[in-house]
């Protein structure tokens, strides 16, 4: 039999070694790879399997909509937030509808503030299914992705009923919501909810059990919370290092306050931390979406509102939790109906900023887990 | 002022700024504070990062006479969410936090490509999201006729001078 080859020099970089550097090279990841979920460049210096500097390439995406912002009135630029994270549209919707609200000082009538959260986690849960199945494959297990698409597809139909569209929603108006909801909505989402938790079982059984999924993300990236701090990390990649952080609980928008749900926490900040907040999550939205319906109050879907407001000058801020994190908007008003500067800062921005100190001497396919693990989404950070 | 204000009030005290309070449910952050000297703003950093607090972003907002340069940061364990600006100084340009705040790297990089501000100390200011041959952009700079002053959009009613 032939002798087999050996590999020793690709799977140890001894720091000792003539050898070091004898393998470096550059290795061009994305922008058109599978694992980047989108048009991510990132530059690895390697050696061997080992990643030595990952650098992130961004822009390949981007839109400049910060520009747009400012460049048409607030209500012509509601078309633009649904498409920068087009996973989560209606968490950017609601973090717009809500900014232009607290700038002009308009009351949301109550059904609309119940109708919105409904949605919101309901988009959430869309989001996050359609992380679980992504992230899974590019671990290599190609099945559960056509599971978990079935079960967002049943989200999609139900949203798209009431809103109209089924990835890239426009459904937030200043001031409420663009149309009510009915009693097929209701049921249909009832159904969901019950069908999505026999699911759960089953995932649990056949994914999260895995021993190769468990070997492939335990202790890998940790991220501890003093690092989490200094890059500005939020979301799931931020609770998975213990720190109990959600927008949604620590400060509180629309009706949050009156449900009771939990904040899942991990506490080692690996991937399979960040896994399993994730997965948790999803739980925790099915609970609050059926507090919703069964307290659904009566009355008006939206308040009237004057056609061309203006806002005032100096600074307004909103923040809230989508499914990747905080999303915070910065309107900068000139008391006119455009604003002057309109700031939009997106989680997975700084979460993924944290990547060359991260992954910095790890194997290039643990790279690939980390990036599966923070859920990006690429026209997001581009915007 | 509510404690966490007057904490930072307090250790904030040896720099020249100025501290205003803002209603929270009106503007969603609870302080505005004004760092009149840009060499100051590492400090501040400094005292912040020891404060517990993480940065939300870094961008600008282009006025006249100085483009300001605008940070969020809050914080993990209470609802306390702070903006601090700071005007650009002659040369446009502010020292870095980067090696303070890590995430305000990336975050300084993308206020660069967008104003065109440098930012002193920063060990990369490539373009980033721009690409390079659009490097001298800057296309968040106001024309002419649509640039405003610092105070047309910061002054504040209550500002004493």
């Amino acid at each position: 039999m032939p002798e087999s080859p050996t590999f020793e020099h690709m799977i140890s970089p001894d720091p000792d070694a003539e050898s070091i550097g004898q393998h470096r090279f550059y290795l061009n990841l994305g922008p058109q790879h599978p694992s980047t979920h989108g048009v991510l460049r990132i530059v690895l210096e390697m050696d061997g399997e080992y990643v030595i500097d990952p650098q992130p390439d961004l822009g390949f995406g981007h839109r400049m909509h910060e520009k747009m912002g400012e460049s048409r009135s607030w209500t012509q630029f509601f078309a633009n937030v649904g498409r920068m994270d087009y996973v989560n549209a209606i968490g950017f919707n609601h973090g717009y509808a809500a900014l232009i609200e607290r700038a002009a000082g308009i009351e949301v009538p109550r059904r609309a503030e119940y109708i919105r959260v409904i949605t919101a986690e309901l988009n959430r849960v869309a989001s996050h299914l359609l992380w679980l199945g992504a992230f899974i494959l590019d671990l290599g297990a190609f099945t559960p992705i056509l599971y978990t698409f079935d079960d967002r597809e049943d989200i999609l139909d139900i949203l798209e009923d009431i809103t109209g569209s089924r990835l890239t929603y426009s459904y937030f108006r200043v001031g409420g919501v663009m149309k009510d909801i009915d009693d097929t909505f209701i049921e249909r989402t009832r159904a969901f909810i019950r069908r999505l938790r026999e699911r759960f079982s089953m995932y649990e059984t056949l994914v999260n059990g895995n021993a190769i999924l468990h070997k492939r993300m335990q202790g890998i990236s940790v991220i501890s919370p003093e690092m989490a701090r200094r890059y500005g990390v939020t979301g799931a990649v931020l609770r998975a290092s213990g720190i109990d952080y959600d927008v949604r609980k620590n400060a509180p928008y629309s009706v949050y306050p009156e449900f009771d749900f939990e904040v899942p926490v991990g506490k080692n900040g690996d991937c399979m931390d960040r896994y399993l907040v994730k997965y948790q999550e999803m739980e925790q939205s099915l609970r609050i979406i059926e507090q919703a319906l069964d307290n659904l109050p009566d009355g008006d879907v939206r308040a009237k509102t004057k056609r061309k407001i203006k806002l005032p000058a100096g600074m307004t801020s909103f923040s809230v939790e989508t499914a990747r994190g905080e999303l915070t908007y910065l309107l900068i008003g000139d008391g006119t109906d455009v604003p002057y500067r309109l700031k939009i800062r997106v989680p997975s921005y700084s979460n993924l900023s944290t990547m060359p100190e991260l992954c910095a001497g790890m194997l290039l396919s643990d790279l690939v887990t980390t990036m599966g693990s923070f859920d990006l989404v690429i026209p997001e950070i581009d915007r | 002022m509510t404690p966490e204000n007057e904490n930072l009030h307090q250790a904030l005290s040896c720099l020249d700024i100025d501290f205003h309070e803002t209603d929270y449910a009106a503007k969603g952050f609870h302080a505005d504070i004004q760092v009149k000297n840009s060499a100051d703003i590492r400090e501040a950093a400094g005292i912040l990062y020891e404060q517990d607090y993480f940065v939300g972003f870094v961008t600008a907002c282009h006025t006249q006479p100085a483009t300001q340069v605008l940070y969020q940061f809050a914080r993990f364990d209470v609802n306390h969410r702070i903006m601090i600006r700071c005007g650009a100084n002659e040369n446009n340009s502010v020292p870095t936090i980067s090696d303070i705040f890590h995430g305000a790297d990336w975050h300084e990089r993308e206020t660069r490509d967008f104003f065109g501000i440098t930012f002193d100390g920063h060990p990369n200011m490539a373009a980033f999201i721009l690409d390079e041959s659009d490097r001298d952009l800057a296309p968040l700079i106001k024309t002419e006729k649509k640039l405003k002053s610092v105070d047309d959009i910061f002054g504040r009613e209550d500002a004493d001078a």
